[in-house]
């Protein structure tokens, strides 16, 4: 076997000459020692016979032992790049030394150039469509909720829940004369058949601990009769000419004109109904047949609120 | 991805740009022409940029102007500056249809002051790049020579441009000695222009005198007789005449600004800490820099320091590459290591 494999490395080595052994040869045929060439290249006489050894490892990184093969082959006359070129082959991996921190710095990444930009502006415009279906599929579904008597009840609960809504609620029922409600709670309650109720009371029971017995008897109304589904109606007088806005829950235009003094409007429509009167004091209104009391919404002489919802509305909607 | 990370070294001779993962994408003089239209003082514009405007320089008519905008390494001219980093930024980014604002980085001379370094942070910034870091130029170069820069061992790099020579000594990723010479590619040209008028009395251009000096310069005596025939401006006759000039005599012109680098070379070595000495000592220094292909300069520096002095390959594009690579430790480091305010 060994005699099969010696003349193969033999032939090999003749073909392919060493880095090493060609500058040795070269440098024998010129009748140096290896001392004569580290005193004229500055070398240490070590790093001569590395070179010439082909032993890398005792030798620094590949841009110095390129450089040493550079000026050595310089020296004794042989073409440098022909030898860089086989000390290349050679050795195959001369990567260059791989950067390092010193410092102990954690490894970050920094998060603004992890993603490119058009990678952000596809996320950004992504966000953007998802944000406006949302908002859509919202608004459609709150058409929806406001027939149904469940959400309305929820409606009111998270009013209530509000902090700020309450003592707005508060403060509307103290600027207006207190009797008053107490007639129109009544008088709402004993036909149960208004939500805007449930908000009044409500925020009774906010303001004083004595109106549970209310609450309960406004709930046992709201559950005896189902609230005003669909369609409900409202009727107007007036002793005064008046801007009227009325728009009922989808949105539809009811009346939107100046109604003039003695005119009687007859309305229907899905409630609840957005209105806005121009010259409340000289209205008077009723709802499904039932006197509504618009004093606590007047301001100035304007009047504007939500017929036939949980009071939340109507309170948020006055100016 | 809309513009790559751009690494440039922005030099008093040539300028070029690195990009990762393509290379050298340009390398072209740090050249401007300037058109004045309707005479001097009205208003400017840009006639050409690099390699087109160096072309112009001492051949342009009345109403241009081919300006270097970089002197000794440092902005002499602030808006040319700009505009011509502008214009090399665009060139790379050519069939991009968005406007680029890559992150750049620059390669700075060691030796310049704060002000320097703010002027050309803020020529960059102004040049539409995101973020501009700066880096000394002899940490890129020995990064991208490939030298150990980070190991607890010395490293000295000689980087010979176009306006300053750089010789510092670097070990653990940081510059332990660094000095900078205002000598360059650019005083070697003066002086063989300086040379030819004194002894041949005839004026030549910039253009003719780097020409001798990429041809027939040498640093070191050889034995070889190099002749080159150059055509100048007689003084005492005022017509051009042609004349010949050899190898020897320009490395008698270079004699001056060689000295001056010697002096930079020994200066460092003297400050070097005796430990990192003794590292270089065995290792030897690398030359880097276009200067670094003057024939022969290896030579004399080992005839004058005693070390084994090696020249970089590709020692013109050394300080972009190395940029680059200093690019991409930034990118997973942190700006905080080789940036340099």
């Amino acid at each position: 076997m060994t005699a099969f494999i010696e003349p193969d490395e033999q032939e090999n080595s003749s073909i392919v000459v060493g880095v090493g052994s060609q500058l040795r040869k070269a440098r024998e045929s010129r009748q140096l020692s290896q001392m004569d060439v580290a005193e004229q290249l500055y070398l240490e006489e070590s790093t001569v016979s590395a070179l010439e050894k082909d032993d890398y490892a005792a030798l620094p990184e590949s841009i110095f032992v390129k450089g040493y093969i550079r000026n050595y082959s310089r020296l004794v006359g042989l073409n440098p790049e022909a030898l860089i070129k086989l000390y290349e082959n050679s050795e195959g991996q001369h990567s260059l030394p791989v950067l390092k921190s010193v410092c102990k710095t954690k490894d970050k990444v920094s998060e603004q150039h992890v993603l490119p930009r058009w990678q952000i502006l596809s996320l950004g415009a992504l966000g953007l469509v998802l944000l406006l279906s949302v908002y859509f599929f919202n608004s459609s579904e709150l058409t929806e909720k406001t027939v149904t008597t469940e959400v309305l009840e929820k409606g009111v609960d998270i009013a209530l829940s509000d902090d700020e809504e309450t003592t707005l609620l508060e403060e509307v029922i103290q600027s207006s004369e207190a009797p008053e409600i107490q007639q129109s709670k009544e008088s709402t309650v004993n036909h149960g058949s208004n939500v805007k109720v449930e908000a009044l009371e409500a925020v009774e029971t906010i303001e004083a601990a004595p109106v549970v017995s209310h609450t309960e008897s406004a709930k046992e109304v709201t559950h005896e009769e189902p609230l005003v589904k669909g369609h409900a109606t409202m009727k107007l007088n007036f002793i005064r000419d008046s801007w009227v806005e009325i728009s009922d829950a989808t949105g539809q235009r009811l009346y939107f004109d100046l109604a003039k003094d003695g005119d009687e409007l007859n309305l229907s429509g899905v409630a609840p109904f957005d209105v806005l009167l121009g010259y409340a004091i000289g209205v008077t209104i009723q709802y499904n047949g039932e006197p509504f009391d618009l004093m606590p919404y007047i301001r100035g002489k304007m009047a504007r609120f939500t017929l036939g919802k949980a009071g939340d509305k109507a309170d948020t909607d006055e100016l | 991805m809309f513009s790559n990370d751009l690494s440039i070294d922005l030099g008093t001779a040539n300028t070029l740009i690195y990009v990762r993962g393509q290379g050298i994408v340009l390398d072209e003089p740090s050249v401007v022409a300037i058109r004045h239209d309707r005479g001097p003082g009205g208003p400017k514009q840009i006639a050409a940029v690099g390699m087109e405007a160096k072309l112009m320089i001492g051949r342009t008519p009345g109403n241009i102007v081919a300006i270097r905008p970089l002197k000794d390494g440092v902005i002499a001219d602030f808006t040319v500056t700009e505009k011509m980093l502008q214009h090399f930024i665009h060139k790379v980014h050519e069939n991009k249809f968005f406007r680029p604002s890559p992150r750049v980085l620059i390669c700075v001379p060691c030796g310049s002051t704060q002000v320097e370094r703010r002027a050309i942070k803020e020529s960059a910034e102004g040049a539409g790049a995101r973020d501009v870091y700066l880096i000394d130029e002899p940490m890129a170069a020995a990064i991208g020579a490939g030298m150990p820069v980070g190991e607890a061992s010395g490293s000295m790099v000689l980087d010979i441009g176009g306006g300053t020579t750089e010789v510092a000594i670097l070990s653990l990723n940081g510059l332990v000695y660094s000095s900078s010479v205002r000598i360059g590619g650019d005083r070697f040209d003066d002086s063989i222009i300086n040379y030819v008028r004194r002894n041949y009395g005839s004026l030549i251009g910039d253009a003719t005198a780097e020409r001798i000096k990429h041809e027939i310069g040498s640093a070191f005596p050889s034995n070889e007789l190099k002749e080159m025939e150059v055509k100048g401006l007689n003084q005492s006759e005022g017509v051009p005449r042609s004349f010949t000039l050899n190898n020897n005599e320009v490395l008698e012109a270079l004699q001056e600004p060689l000295a001056g680098i010697v002096g930079a070379v020994r200066a460092a070595l003297e400050q070097t800490p005796p430990d990192l000495g003794a590292d270089i000592a065995e290792k030897g220094m690398v030359l880097t820099g276009g200067g670094a292909l003057l024939q022969g300069l290896d030579q004399l520096l080992m005839e004058e320091t005693g070390l084994p002095v090696i020249v970089a390959e590709e020692p013109l594009t050394c300080v972009a590459r190395g940029g680059g690579r200093a690019l991409e430790m930034i990118d997973a480091r942190g700006g905080d290591i080789f940036t340099a305010e």
